[in-house]
């Protein structure tokens, strides 16, 4: 005990004269940082979801027969709105929850987009282009959201495993690591689908 | 030994540099103006055109709207070097962010309207997607100038604003007196502090958390500096909206 109080004025004498830079400032700071870009992620996937009844209104007055893939689309929106997670409940397991739920929702979508090439006259709508155009930029939202989210946890992650600020994360703030996006997503991540025609 | 000290500098050294390259891909080219051209696609009296109706349009209505002009992507995604060199050019006021960035690539023939979060309503993925529709045939007939121009009309149009590409910079020496004097003083030592304590990628790797405003306030000056106006970002912000199209 002794020992840990000597520890900490030593470290608390360091901290004045460095004030910056031993973490006081910074990790809270980054952990902000790791709060907005994660909600950042989550508004531009609830963009998405919110975009697919329309585009499935749309489709079924083309291709009211492609039953299967359209419900696909709709389940898959549905638990993948139903996974929601704060960033301080983000362990690697709700991560990969997460992950799996709206990876299941893009591969429906690129599904869906797929069937869509049988069907010209769904093809030329008016509509059906317009929306498709929002959700081509709402793909694109998703991966500046994710990226600025990557960026984020790593400036966190460097804050409370690197030292000096290290230190005072593990003697007073007790921060752990946070999970990235997953690697053996990457593929997934890598060839999200391309809503392009 | 003190060669091999030599030797072992000039590999880390270049080992760093090969690293740097590779993680940034393309580099995004200096601001220095409203228009950057790096290929000169646009005639002269047309780039000048551009670039006071764009002034203008700042000083106005405070609205940034900024065109890149680039040879090639070189196998880079569109979007991805699209939010890169908005991420570093900072383009709009901080808290603000009425921006855009009109890219154009022209070997691709790919273009993108990149929308900074503050115009977002107004100008939302789907009109880009529709001005840029009205760009192509422009583009197609190597009409870049009106091209460009019509897109940037429309992209004004879309935030209810209007641009005047009669081509009249504002008159330079209106504003004369000791006021102007000190005006000029102090963005000749803006200017000057910025040569020195260059913001952005001064940082180098270590500066990997790129959002953070380097500088607070608007960063560009008025035409009153003669020659030396220096355009720039302020700390807008840009989420990934907007559209991208070929021609």
């Amino acid at each position: 005990m002794k020992y840990q109080s000597t520890l900490l004025s030593i470290f608390l004498l360091i901290c004045l004269t460095f004030l910056t830079s031993c973490g006081m400032q910074s990790i809270p700071t980054a952990l902000n940082q790791v709060d907005a870009d994660w909600a950042e992620v989550q508004n531009q996937y609830k963009r998405r979801a919110d975009l697919i009844p329309n585009l499935v209104e749309v489709v079924k007055g083309y291709a009211a027969h492609e039953k299967e893939t359209l419900t696909g689309v709709i389940e898959a929106r549905a638990k993948a709105t139903a996974v929601n997670f704060t960033a301080d409940q983000l362990n690697e397991a709700n991560m990969k929850k997460f992950q799996e739920a709206q990876g299941g929702l893009s591969s429906a979508l690129s599904r869906l987009m797929v069937t869509v090439e049988k069907y010209p006259d769904l093809k030329a709508n008016e509509n059906f282009r317009d929306l498709q155009g929002q959700l081509e930029g709402t793909e694109n939202r998703i991966t500046v959201a994710r990226n600025r989210y990557i960026e984020a946890i790593k400036n966190f992650n460097n804050l409370v495993t690197v030292p000096p600020t290290s230190f005072y994360n593990s003697l007073f703030l007790k921060h752990e690591k946070k999970p990235q996006f997953a690697v053996e997503n990457l593929q997934e991540v890598q060839s999200a689908p391309k809503v392009k025609f | 030994m003190l060669k091999h000290f030599k030797n072992f500098l000039l590999l880390t050294f270049l080992i760093f540099s090969l690293t740097e390259k590779l993680a940034w891909g393309l580099d995004v080219p200096t601001l220095t103006g409203p228009v950057v051209d790096e290929i000169s696609l646009l005639s002269p009296q047309g780039k000048k055109a551009i670039e006071s109706a764009l002034l203008n349009l700042n000083s106005k209505d405070g609205i940034q709207f900024q065109v890149l002009i680039i040879e090639t992507l070189n196998d880079e995604s569109l979007e991805g070097f699209s939010i890169k060199v908005v991420d570093e050019w900072k383009l709009g006021k901080k808290g603000e962010d009425k921006a855009a960035l009109f890219l154009i690539s022209l070997q691709d023939k790919k273009m993108r309207i990149e929308v900074g979060r503050g115009l977002e309503g107004t100008l939302t993925d789907l009109t880009t997607r529709r001005i840029l529709n009205e760009v192509k045939p422009f583009f197609k007939n190597q009409d870049y100038d009106n091209g460009i121009a019509l897109g940037l009309t429309l992209m004004a149009k879309a935030d209810g604003k209007e641009l005047d590409f009669s081509g009249q910079l504002k008159p330079r020496h209106h504003r004369t007196g000791s006021s102007s004097l000190v005006l000029f003083a102090i963005f000749g030592l803006i200017f000057f502090l910025q040569m020195f304590f260059p913001s952005g990628r001064s940082g180098g790797r270590g500066g990997g958390f790129s959002r953070g405003p380097y500088y607070g306030g608007s960063g560009w000056s008025g035409g009153s500096s003669g020659g030396g106006s220096s355009w720039g970002g302020g700390g807008g912000g840009f989420s990934g909206g907007g559209s991208s199209s070929n021609w």
